[in-house]
């Protein structure tokens, strides 16, 4: 009976070994967008998502690998997760430790610009920071998050910078991690999201 | 006939070390095989800016707070703990995880290895992992036991990792031990699948001489028999919806490996927009020396917990109650339930003050067990 229950233990590490083997060279290009899905998704099923500005590229390194032991992440999302991370946090180095920058008493303009190069320069941070993994904008997008195509008339220009500049300023818990955006950034983002419609376009 | 019993017995007992060992020795033989196999795999960090070679990083947890309760020697007492994680990353595959405990408990501080664990990142979805480690039994325990992630302020009584006014023992009175274990993770389309084996040192008879024996998992480096407690755990999730969660563990807790203990664990969860409830169930099998055979003792429990977030308060409710099924002669007779509604405000996503109010009652016990526990919980 022992040796019947041996066995079968022997046998499943041996599967277990075995597909792990087989599946160890899958790749994604789209890693960052794919790591900021997982992030939300499996790394927020358990616990309120921490800022990526809490810590620095080289102590991500090690942070995700501890949680992909933890959180049973395959290699390929551990990497995703650590670049979505090491994207997201700016240069943590030059802020003290990486502290969350937010600036409370900064005055939110309310107002929109449709100059094309602002735009375009929104498009352009959009896909930097892989809004799309939890955000559906332009028709297309993760669910994480709600979606973005009306977001800019229907909360207003001044919640979204506010939302920009702190995500946790309407909501503690909130997944959306902390970019560390510009006021310059911020401006062409709501730009771009200000250019979209709801048919899932642009203007 | 007695001589019989007990050739027969050692017989068996001779047969499981040996089952033991060379379950031990192919295992190890396995991964040996597999590292060198795997050897030429990429690197586990891949697409970063930063790859390093060592670094150390310092997380953990800690709470600070109020307990008020109308029994027991700890009445109405300021409580603080911390429990610092360090992590030590060498090169891309090997990982050294502690963690430590300091709890402040009637005027002296104690302190705790939760667990130090090597891992080895054979390849993209095997981890090897060995050393003192939160076992993977269940979901609390392995998973959510931090305060600032469980979301309430105290654990379910199912485990008895803390101090407790619940009326009955834990189910598994342990969160950690010490062993090996292999851990596969798999992500098929957008499921997330994970599979775990782990051999450990297992349980031991806290008093041999006592008619059900309380069992302790002493976490030490020598083991109180020749058997090893053998465990698996499967995960089936889609995050961020759902996840369902089977564990089963199995060893002997004797000297002479006669009496053994079982316990199986399922675990569900779902969450929607704000809205998560999770539960767990447990039941354990544990054999008893008796005249007349080897009789089971079987006890079982579960809890449900439910949180909703709206803003930056969440309220949560868990309901937690163990069952023991009697049979003839048992001196123990266990039943228990706790209500325990909680509130948290959250500061930012890893600070709160939480206040949670425990409803403890026992079975046939009119003792009114009720505690209030304010924590100000923090995950850095």
């Amino acid at each position: 009976m022992k040796a019947r229950k041996t066995l079968t233990y022997v046998a499943l590490v041996g599967v277990m070994v075995t597909v792990g083997v087989s599946q160890a060279h899958a790749q994604d290009s789209t890693a960052i967008a794919e790591g900021s899905r997982v992030y939300g998704n499996t790394c927020g099923s358990c616990h309120n998502a921490r800022s990526p500005l809490e810590r620095t590229d080289r102590q991500w390194v090690t942070i995700v690998n501890h949680m992909r032991v933890r959180g049973n992440l395959t290699g390929r999302q551990a990497r995703a997760v650590l670049a979505f991370l090491q994207a997201s946090n700016g240069d943590p180095g030059a802020t003290s430790g990486g502290a969350v920058q937010s600036d409370t008493a900064m005055t939110f303009s309310n107002l929109v610009s449709s100059d094309p190069t602002l735009v375009e320069r929104g498009g352009q941070l959009m896909a930097l920071k892989a809004c799309i993994g939890c955000h559906i904008a332009a028709g297309a997008g993760g669910n994480v998050g709600p979606a973005l195509d009306d977001v800019v008339g229907n909360k207003g220009p001044s919640f979204v910078r506010a939302k920009l500049a702190d995500p946790t300023f309407n909501n503690s818990t909130s997944m959306m991690p902390n970019f560390g955006l510009t006021p310059e950034e911020i401006d062409a983002l709501v730009a771009y999201l200000g250019s979209l419609t709801s048919d899932g376009g642009q203007d | 006939m007695v001589r019989n019993i007990r050739a027969r017995r050692r017989r068996e007992i001779n047969h499981r070390s040996a089952g033991t060992r060379t379950c031990a020795v192919v295992t190890v033989g396995l991964a040996a095989a597999t590292m060198f196999y795997t050897s030429s795999a990429h690197g586990q960090t891949g697409t970063g800016r930063v790859v390093p070679t060592n670094e150390t990083v310092i997380s953990g947890y800690g709470t600070v707070g109020y307990n008020a309760q109308t029994q027991g020697d700890n009445l109405n007492a300021f409580t603080a703990s911390v429990s610092p994680v360090f992590l030590f990353q060498f090169q891309d595959r090997v990982l050294f995880e502690m963690e430590l405990e300091f709890d402040l408990r009637e005027g002296v501080t104690e302190t705790g290895l939760e667990y130090a664990q090597l891992d080895y990142i054979l390849n993209d979805n095997v981890v090897l992992v060995a050393g003192k480690f939160l076992l993977p039994f269940g979901v609390f325990g392995p998973e959510i036991h931090p305060t600032w992630i469980n979301k309430h302020t105290t654990a379910p009584p199912l485990y008895g990792h803390h101090v407790t006014q619940f009326g009955a023992p834990p189910l598994l009175p342990v969160l950690a031990d010490v062993g090996a274990m292999a851990r596969v993770a798999l992500n098929p389309g957008r499921m997330q699948l994970a599979f775990i084996l782990y051999a450990t040192q297992g349980p031991s008879a806290e008093d041999a001489d006592e008619a059900v024996p309380e069992l302790e998992f002493a976490s030490s480096s020598s083991d109180g028999n020749t058997d090893k407690m053998l465990g698996t755990r499967v995960d089936i999730g889609l995050p961020p919806w759902v996840r369902l969660s089977l564990s089963y563990l199995n060893g002997d807790y004797d000297e002479s490996n006669a009496l053994g203990f079982t316990a199986w664990n399922v675990a569900a969860e779902a969450r929607t927009s704000g809205f998560e409830i999770r539960g767990e169930y447990i039941q354990t099998r544990q054999e008893i020396q008796s005249v007349g055979g080897v009789p089971t003792f079987r006890r079982h429990g579960f809890y449900a917990q439910t949180a909703y977030r709206r803003g930056r308060w969440e309220p949560v409710f868990r309901w937690t109650q163990i069952f023991a099924n009697n049979f003839a002669g048992a001196p123990q007779d266990i039943g228990a339930w706790q209500a325990a509604p909680g509130i948290d405000y959250w500061l930012n996503p890893s600070i709160a003050f939480m206040v949670g109010y425990e409803i403890n009652r026992e079975r046939g016990a009119e003792i009114d067990n009720d505690r209030v526990v304010a924590h100000f919980a923090f995950g850095f």
